[in-house]
């Protein structure tokens, strides 16, 4: 059985459907969700999470901060901001990042850099 | 052309240039109610999702978070007025202005509180400023469209008043007063009280209980925490009470809209009405003047006919 996931922002539903494996990064540490996980509730770090689908490419999204909750083979990753790879726009990021830089902003370039590994491969 | 003829005129134009406004801001908040409606649905799988989190974290953990806990005999409270920015919305910002004395009388004489207002809107500020009374805080230029950034920053102000002792200013609760969006043609003010919050204690509550059938399975699912049940809920709830505000913000924002376009939906109407009956003004000035000249020749023929 597959697990059904859903990945939310505040402002939109970022992606849902059927995963076979999905990989986090919790505040304590990398983990890797398959079917038949055990309930859990963690909160997560910036960085990026990985979703293979059941069918199609693999997913990549940025998260910054968020929880995800494991009940029943549903995984809902919950986050004030998440964007997928495809979808983040590398010119902003880039500006977002020399901007937080200037104005030693450290958690806006600790999110930029992250959206900008992610979405670079 | 008459004086009378011609200030009759005069006047129809400049309705028809008022109507010509009203109607386009009329076209323009309905467009906008549908926008900030879509706004409202689609934070609703975050709002599920927080809520289901929000539930188990405080389900399972074991402190009492001050967030949760109902602080008695405090002294002050903090009080969010969501009102707009711009006016033309019929009653609008003066519902919420006059709901915010409501609350302040109320807590006043009832616990003995004072209370601290944060006003979201300019014409709540100018409110304030006319009278001369103090706000804690204001956030303009937000209400048409409000981003959970602002929503943010909002939280983190009133969460920051809400966790100082109380003899450096701190309050004891955080109420905050916006409009309902119920449909096109009706907005209710309401009074939400966002700290302590009272929708978890509900939440916990009403977790599922054991039944006899299934006794034999586990009251809850027995979730793991990482990093545990009270660190979560440290995160979470500001989280929350940030989405509160946002939701709040979102309503308002469509609740604005809906009041204007139907404001200016009887603008429209009113400029209609004037129009036509300074257009039969102006018909009968126009056949008085006739009818004068008329009788100006006829009379000017006659002393010439009676002349020869």
């Amino acid at each position: 059985m597959p697990l059904k996931v859903e990945v939310v922002a505040t402002d939109r539903q970022v992606w849902s459907g059927e995963a076979s494996t999905v990989v986090l990064r919790t505040k304590s540490g990398e983990i890797g969700l398959l079917p038949g996980h055990a309930p859990l509730l963690a909160s997560l770090a910036d960085g990026p999470i990985v979703i293979r689908p059941i069918e199609g490419e693999e997913i990549k999204a940025a998260v910054h901060g968020g929880f995800v909750i494991v009940d029943s083979n549903n995984v809902i990753v919950l986050s004030e901001t998440s964007e997928l790879a495809k979808d983040i726009d590398v010119k902003r990021a880039q500006k977002a990042k020399e901007d937080a830089e200037k104005e030693g902003d450290k958690e806006a370039l600790k999110r930029a850099e992250s959206r900008l590994s992610i979405a670079l491969g | 052309m008459g004086a009378q003829l011609r200030v009759f005129r005069r006047r129809i134009r400049s309705v028809q240039a008022t109507k010509k406004i009203t109607r386009a801001m009329e076209l323009i908040a309905s467009s906008r109610i549908i926008k900030a409606q879509n706004q409202v649905t689609a934070s609703t799988p975050y709002a599920t999702a927080l809520y289901k989190a929000v539930s188990l974290a405080a389900s399972n953990a074991r402190g009492n978070h001050p967030l949760l806990l109902n602080k008695k005999d405090g002294k002050r409270a903090a009080v969010l007025l969501v009102t707009a920015d711009r006016g033309l919305a019929g009653a609008y910002s003066a519902n919420i202005l006059r709901e915010g004395e409501k609350l302040t009388e109320l807590l006043h004489q009832q616990q003995g509180k004072e209370v601290i207002p944060f006003v979201v809107g300019r014409k709540g500020v100018g409110y304030y400023k006319f009278r001369n009374r103090d706000v804690a805080q204001s956030w303009t230029g937000i209400t048409d469209r409000p981003t959970y950034d602002d929503a943010r920053e909002i939280a983190k102000a009133l969460l920051e008043i809400f966790l100082k002792e109380e003899s450096q200013g701190g309050v004891d609760e955080i109420q905050i007063i916006y409009t309902r969006y119920v449909n096109r043609i009706s907005q209710v003010p309401v009074v939400q009280r966002i700290v302590p919050l009272e929708v978890v204690e509900e939440l916990v509550q009403s977790s599922p209980k054991m039944t006899e059938v299934d006794q034999h399975k586990p009251t809850l699912p027995l979730y793991d925490f990482e990093p545990s049940p009270d660190a979560a809920l440290d995160e979470l709830l500001p989280k929350y009470i940030e989405y509160l505000v946002y939701a709040g913000l979102l309503q308002a924002a469509a609740s604005e809209h809906a009041a204007r376009q139907r404001s200016m939906k009887s603008a429209t109407e009113n400029a209609e009405d004037l129009i036509k009956s300074l257009t039969r003004s102006a018909n009968q000035a126009r056949q008085a003047e006739i009818t004068q000249e008329i009788s100006e020749i006829v009379g000017g023929a006659d002393s010439l006919k009676s002349a020869k």
